[in-house]
């Protein structure tokens, strides 16, 4: 599977997380009469569920925060980046061949430096952000119809449609997105059309799944039943009946996708089989500046720190979303 | 319990005429598969017995089915870069790949299964601490990144690993560490969540209740439910690993079949390119096998889902 594993609510929810006090049960030390004190709100195991729930909610988790912010700052730099830089991203310098950043003795003027052509590194970091983000949105929106589509088609049709739909989605999960981005190399031309095309297909399935599920349960729900016994037909029961009612989960792999579709991105540029040469993006810089790494580390470790940082945001507020979706505060 | 293994085994081999239906497509995906093959302004005959050679010069079914008869015989064609078939040097490069692949589960499992398990029992221990640091940050860090900084730290600054290459054991720390970072974390993050469900259900209160010491609450009662799930999971994320490979083997210029299939990509070997799909999805397909029927043959219960199989058995709790 291409896609960061979705992973289950619980798979994030230990005690610390669901907003509930752990069941006695939990409790190893016999002398606390539960894990007191989940951060502050007086997780007593008396204390009703409903009320801490509640107050728990009103305030974010601090992970999401982070994830908000460094989200946040990604986004404002991709936007207004390129227009505050006054650098040239593409200019080359070859006099002020990699330049070391501010903190390690280099100049305001360039504040991150330069690489092996003298190229001003901040000014490269906030046009390689629009790559990425444009990427990173573009494919998990491509992906999320695809997959919402076909998921919803096998979901409320039974039979050999529903058949086929679950052994397209065996064969591309046999196929990893490393293997696909080559194959799709090797024939198309490179371009951030072809990227988006590439992760979508490899990215479709997590979707197609969790609709297919979803969708079957609905069928027995009894607004379902009922808008078929009036006569709504086939389709307009599927999209404007059970439709609305998946979209909860959906957006929660959705919102989990992002910043993988956003790392895969830049693991196809640094492969070369990204974009098209010239175009700027993270992967490219941190391919760039492997070949001075001895000499020049920062070329390399700082697009490799703001990806990284990128990742770590878009993850966090993944894990907020779904928490929020599924009701756990 | 045979019945329901032939069922998987005809399964997988459905989905395997559809990973070989999308290698052949692959062929034809650009319109013209010799536009790299033919020299500009080669003549039309020289063209023209290029494609018979290639069998170009049929129907599509026709060469669609040709194609199905001699894979399954195992015969992919030749690569047009190289002067061997197809999937012999594909098949040459595997072991080194799967080893690297197989060091990083290891690395992965004896780091992730003792933090998992520590952060499980204890979630407000400092084992806990650890464990969340490292799920969080190794599922973001790239792996590209942090094997170029490895690389600068152990064998530029210290030099005590070599940083590229395939020499001896000592070539396969690095790459296998940098490898192994992403399914660490993702071990951790299962194992801690389904230990932390585990130990809720009831046969752990009555084991405890009966006074049953912790160890042996642990071994007996709590691992055996709490990590086949984790397994299970590992085994299903062989394809996300292969395809990590090849990323890795790309940092560290390590032989394995991912450097081989990134080579032919950049020369439009489309044989050798489909082997690569085939080969690496064949893997994929068996290691889903293999994990399906274990966990059907360890519980029963997994027997009547037939053919199909639902949501994987990932982070459930």
């Amino acid at each position: 599977m291409a896609t960061r594993p979705t992973l289950l609510p619980q798979a994030r929810g230990d005690a610390a997380t669901t907003g509930m006090p752990a069941p006695s049960s939990v409790a190893k030390r016999p002398s606390a009469p539960g894990p007191a004190g989940t951060v502050g709100v007086g997780g007593s195991p008396l204390a009703t569920g409903t009320s801490v729930g509640h107050r728990r909610r009103l305030r974010p988790p601090l992970g999401g925060l982070v994830g908000l912010a460094l989200v946040a700052i990604l986004a404002v730099a991709a936007l207004v980046g390129p227009a505050l830089v006054p650098a040239d991203p593409a200019a080359q310098d070859l006099t002020g061949r990699l330049a070391p950043p501010v903190w390690a003795g280099g100049d305001w003027g360039r504040p991150l430096g330069t690489d092996h052509l003298g190229r001003d590194l901040l000014a490269r970091m906030v046009v390689g952000a629009r790559v990425s983000l444009l990427v990173g949105v573009a494919a998990t929106l491509v992906a999320g119809a695809l997959g919402v589509a076909l998921g919803l088609l096998a979901g409320s049709t039974r039979g050999w449609v529903d058949r086929l739909v679950t052994w397209a989605a065996d064969v591309q999960l046999a196929l990893p997105f490393v293997v696909v981005a080559i194959a799709v190399a090797t024939t198309l031309a490179p371009g951030v059309d072809t990227v988006v095309l590439t992760l979508a297909v490899t990215g479709w399935v997590g979707y197609a799944r969790i609709v297919r599920l979803q969708a079957r349960a609905l069928r027995a729900a009894p607004f379902v039943e009922a808008a078929r016994s009036v006569g709504v037909g086939p389709v307009r029961l599927a999209l404007r009946h059970m439709l609305p009612n998946l979209l909860g989960p959906v957006a929660v792999v959705a919102s989990q996708q992002v910043a993988a579709m956003v790392l895969y991105e830049a693991a196809l540029s640094y492969l070369g089989l990204g974009v098209p040469a010239g175009t700027i993006t993270w992967g490219g810089m941190i391919a760039d500046g492997q070949e001075t790494l001895a000499t020049a580390w920062w070329v390399s470790a700082v697009p490799g720190a703001a990806l990284a940082l990128a990742v770590l945001g878009g993850n966090l507020l993944g894990d907020w979303a779904a928490n929020v979706v599924e009701g756990r505060g | 319990m045979i019945a329901f293994a032939l069922g998987r085994l005809g399964y997988a081999l459905a989905v395997m005429l559809g990973v070989a239906t999308v290698a052949f497509g692959l062929l034809h995906l650009a319109g013209d598969p010799l536009a790299g093959l033919v020299p500009p302004g080669a003549a039309p005959e020289d063209q023209a017995a290029l494609r018979a050679r290639y069998g170009l010069d049929r129907s599509l079914p026709a060469q669609y089915a040709t194609f199905l008869g001699r894979a399954a015989r195992g015969d992919l064609g030749d690569s047009w870069s190289q002067r061997e078939p197809a999937l012999a040097a594909v098949l040459d490069r595997l072991p080194a790949t799967l080893a690297l692949t197989g060091a990083a589960v290891g690395l992965a499992l004896a780091v992730g299964v003792p933090l998992g398990i520590a952060a499980g029992l204890r979630p407000r221990g400092p084992a806990a601490a650890v464990a969340a640091v490292v799920a969080l940050l190794g599922q973001a860090v790239p792996g590209f990144w942090l094997g170029t900084l490895l690389i600068l730290l152990f064998a530029v600054r210290l030099g005590w690993l070599p940083a590229t290459g395939l020499d001896s054991w000592r070539s396969l720390v690095l790459p296998a560490a940098t490898l192994a970072v992403y399914p660490a974390a993702t071990v951790v993050r299962l194992l801690r969540a389904s230990l932390t469900g585990t130990l809720r259900l009831d046969h752990i209160r009555t084991a405890r209740g009966k006074g049953l010491p912790p160890s042996v609450v642990l071994r007996r009662h709590l691992l055996p439910v709490a990590l086949t799930p984790t397994l299970a999971y590992v085994g299903l994320q062989v394809g996300f690993l292969l395809g990590g490979a090849v990323v890795v083997e790309a940092v560290f210029a390590y032989p394995g079949v991912g450097q081989l299939a990134l080579g032919a990509a950049v020369d439009r070997d489309l044989p050798l390119v489909q082997a690569f799909v085939v080969v690496v999805a064949a893997l994929v397909v068996a290691a889903n096998l293999a994990v399906d029927l274990t966990a059907a043959w360890l519980d029963p219960r997994l027997r009547d889902v037939a053919v199909r199989r639902d949501p994987a058995p990932t982070g459930r709790a």
